[in-house]
């Protein structure tokens, strides 16, 4: 690395760290609460003028060239403090890289030269669903005035806020779906409630209803499999970021309490089983630290296999860390007031980014078959 | 050091003697039959329960009171109360219907299967239940189940719960090795007959449903063991409060609370038991405190682990949905072998809890509070005798001294160590064990279900919010896992040292 990218990622590392402490911190607990309809919308106009919705695009569009290790950095101190953000911004880089997966620059330049609109920075996308799993239940049709898609996408991401979303449809004579790029202020689009779930509550989650709404083509039919897989692989490791701010954030926490709170008259960090509980989170948060930092550093051919195997152990890990991190509170960090709990949610909730998380796992090795 | 202060147990240190690994077999002959047939009464009321009122508001009370956190469900608690569920497990000496504590732990795995948060408000009643039993105070225990008993006549509902945790000490209470360590601060002054009590108490379920709340405090802080007392307060007490609700993660359907006394002043006839009460006993006032104690969450964490079978049970059952009825490119997830072993996984953990909790009631059946009550003859004579029969005849029981105070010595000078020890143990197990597995459950739910998982209206996440508390009250599974090595490994060896690490 010269200086000039050291100088990058330090500007870069500050600057996420001021946004996380001063400016999303404030309004967490606010932003986590029902009807789950997302961030506050000063949060959103101040990530906005700092350029993070803009980080994963082409140095030609104001981003920094699907830096990786670049992304993780940014992904993963503001997921310290809240990870729906952090996954605001990763899901922008998805349906971003689906475009330049597509050889869509041309369209994706559009979108972006289109001056100083927030909404129209936004992309929805259905982060958590693999079309290598599920097949989409959109259905496209072609019409003589070009494609109408009719039916449910379900679990779109931001797809309350966004003026532009990527969807997966099929052709039902096609075997495999495609992608396409929809605006959502048409009258055939009808857009729910925010969904209710697990965690992520300030990235809004939304069913979409659509009726015969006219669609683009993001680059050929029927290839969205190969521009997701090939999306998953560049990306994979940003979600690993995510895992690892709320390991990070959940693991600083603990400790504090842990030096503050006494029980059977001394403080809890000098009882063995809990310092047992806190080596285990600590080190689990290193490792991933590590992991990342290692993968992210990485180019050429190992590099998507490596950010697999890199990223696949650290969601799982940051479920026992969140778990422990509740643990370590004891009732306290079962209460809203701590976020030791909404760490937990998010976590187990980010498990299922990509898809389910055995089938990564699964085809994890079938790709180490290949190699072999 | 553990200290060994009452009647020295000859039990194999190791927990795995005969009657510590064979409680079950121990029960065969021991326990009455009928038992068995009072379980499936049980379950068939708690089913019906959970097809008309839990099973279809489960998810709607969770996003209400997500929408508004101050919400109360008291048409959940008048709806239970009209089922006579507060009333069901109270022995019929105190005028309740009589049904065996082992029955409840089936009732409560039935209804978490729909929701915990709902077991709880039915639960925890018992919780301070158990300790009027514990404590052997007859006269109280009567007064408060006549009240409980009316309120089911009159649709008023009369709760009670037990409040022992405050805002500085939390795994302090109980143990007392660790409460003379702690910092406790709920004080009782001795006054003229009765005492005036200042403290606060935090987390406290049920609390905002509660008529009686059986409360744990001090004469003298500095030596909170040794002076220790349990005494009942009334919602309408002078200088007694309710404070703030608690935001909790999930079991949103059952409050917990804060409580605040101050200058609250407690008649004698309301304490449960204090050191004047015991002082014409053998034991000390000091094991006491640990023989209530153990003899409480004994029954309670067979309750937990109950519950963490019926949230096991009740995600298998979800993810068993979706995997017959859900394709991964083209094949039905349930013929793919990963699956099959994941639900193989989940069923067994379903199975592991239940044999534990099914373990902590024989032991308590055997050893334990429910020993008494399930002696053959008395149990017989209690359950085909009317209820008004049984009060008449028991009557004096609960009226005269005497009575008391011979319960009392059977109950606390003639109890066998090793068998509190072994009931103790076993709570101890079973409580970590079915809220572990629990939560294992509901992440091989999610895991498996991915995003489909993570919705509200699909159950699992509310589970999955629902279970880890499971692993936090009734004493952390960190405390637990140290009292069940006290219990069956650490005991009779004076080289062992507990709560003394440096």
């Amino acid at each position: 690395m010269n200086q000039t990218e050291k100088n990058e990622y330090k500007l870069l590392y500050s600057t996420s760290r001021e946004f996380s402490q001063k400016v999303l911190l404030p309004y967490r607990e606010e932003n986590d609460r029902y009807p789950f309809a997302g961030l506050d919308q000063t949060v959103f106009e101040k990530a906005y003028s700092m350029d993070f919705f803009h980080l994963w695009l082409p140095e030609s569009m104001g981003g920094l060239e699907g830096d990786i290790g670049k992304l993780c950095t940014v992904l993963l101190n503001i997921a310290e403090i809240d990870a729906s953000m952090a996954m605001v911004l990763l899901t922008n880089a998805m349906a971003q890289e689906i475009m330049i997966q597509a050889g869509e620059m041309d369209r994706l330049s559009e979108i972006y030269s289109r001056n100083g609109s927030l909404k129209y920075a936004l992309i929805a996308f259905p982060s958590f669903l693999n079309p290598l799993e599920m097949t989409p239940e959109l259905m496209a049709v072609e019409k003589e005035n070009g494609v109408r898609l009719s039916g449910l996408s379900k679990g779109m991401v931001m797809g309350s806020m966004a003026e532009n979303m990527i969807v997966f449809a099929r052709f039902p004579e096609d075997p495999d779906s495609s992608c396409f790029l929809i605006a959502a202020s048409q009258e055939t689009v009808r857009i729910g409630d925010p969904v209710i779930s697990l965690g992520l509550h300030a990235c809004p989650t939304v069913d979409i209803d659509f009726n015969e709404t006219p669609g683009i083509l993001i680059g050929e039919r029927g290839r969205a499999s190969e521009y997701y897989g090939n999306m998953y692989g560049r990306l994979v490791l940003a979600g690993a970021a995510i895992a690892a701010g709320i390991m990070r954030g959940s693991f600083t926490d603990a400790l504090k309490y842990s030096q503050s709170r006494i029980q059977g008259g001394k403080k809890i960090a000098e009882w063995s089983e809990v310092q047992l509980l806190l080596a285990n989170m600590a080190l689990k948060v290193r490792n991933a630290e590590m992991l990342i930092e290692y993968a992210g550093a990485k180019s050429g051919k190992d590099a998507i296999h490596d950010s697999i195997a890199a990223s696949i152990p650290v969601l799982d890990h940051a479920c026992d860390v969140a778990s422990d991190g509740i643990q370590i509170l004891g009732g306290y960090g079962y209460m809203e007031d701590y976020s030791q709990e909404k760490r937990y949610r998010d976590a187990q909730h980010l498990q299922s980014l990509f898809g389910i998380s055995c089938l990564k796992k699964i085809q994890y090795v079938k790709s180490c078959y290949k190699l072999a | 050091m553990l200290k060994k202060t009452f009647f020295p147990g000859n039990a194999d240190p190791s927990g795995l003697s005969f009657p510590d690994m064979n409680c079950n077999l121990m029960a065969i002959s021991r326990q009455p039959r009928a038992i068995t047939k009072e379980v499936r009464k049980a379950i068939k009321l708690a089913r019906e329960f959970n097809e008309t009122v839990v099973r279809p508001n489960a998810l709607d009370m969770d996003r209400k009171i997500h929408e508004d956190p101050d919400y109360l469900p008291w048409e959940w608690v008048r709806e239970a109360n009209r089922q006579g569920f507060y009333t069901m497990w109270i022995p019929k000496m105190f005028g309740g219907k009589g049904y065996s504590f082992t029955s409840i732990a089936y009732f409560l795995e039935e209804i978490s299967t729909c929701c915990v948060g709902m077991a709880n408000l039915i639960g925890v009643h018992y919780l301070g239940f158990a300790t009027l039993i514990a404590a052997w105070n007859l006269a109280l225990t009567r007064r408060i189940s006549l009240e409980v008993i009316k309120g089911e006549k009159t649709d008023t509902p009369c709760l009670l719960d037990f409040a022992i945790t405050e805002p500085g000490s939390g795994t302090d209470t109980s143990e007392a090795d660790l409460a003379d360590k702690g910092n406790l601060a709920c004080h009782a002054a001795r006054e003229n007959g009765g005492y005036r009590v200042n403290g606060t108490k935090i987390f406290i379920s049920n609390a905002h449903f509660s008529t009686w709340h059986l409360v744990l405090g001090y004469e003298d802080i500095k030596k909170p063991s040794d002076t220790f007392l349990f005494f009942a307060v009334r919602k309408d007490a002078s200088g007694f409060s309710l404070g703030r609700k608690e935001r909790k993660m999930g079991q949103k359907a059952c409050p917990a609370s804060e409580l605040i006394l101050r200058d609250c002043f407690v008649p004698d006839e309301q304490v449960c038991v204090d050191q004047r009460q015991t002082a014409n006993l053998s034991t000390s006032h000091r094991d006491i405190y640990q023989i209530i104690f153990d003899s409480i969450c004994s029954s309670s964490k067979a309750g937990v682990c109950s519950m963490g079978a019926g949230i096991s049970r009740g995600v298998y059952e979800e993810v068993l949905r979706f995997a017959s009825n859900t394709r991964i490119n083209g094949s039905l997830m349930m013929n793919l072998e990963w699956v099959q072993c994941r639900l193989a996984d989940m069923l067994r953990n379903v199975a592991v809890s239940r044999l534990m909790y099914a373990e902590i009631n024989f032991a308590n059946g055997m050893f334990g509070l429910n020993k008494m009550l399930q002696i053959k003859p008395l149990y017989y004579l209690f359950r085909y005798l009317p209820i008004k029969v049984v009060q008449v005849l028991s009557a004096p029981m609960t009226r005269f001294p005497v009575f008391q105070k011979i319960v009392r010595k059977m109950q606390f000078d003639w109890k066998k160590r090793e068998e509190l020890e072994r009931t103790t143990g076993w709570a101890s197990m079973a409580k970590f064990t079915g809220s572990d597995l629990a939560v294992e459950n509901c992440r091989i739910g999610l895991s498996l279900m991915g995003q489909t998982g993570t919705r509200h209206e699909n159950r699992v996440e509310k589970f999955f919010r629902d279970s880890k508390l499971l692993q936090i009250y009734e004493g952390t599974n960190q405390l637990n896992r140290l009292e069940a090595f006290k219990s069956l490994i650490g005991r009779n060896r004076y080289d062992i040292q507990m709560f003394e690490d440096r």
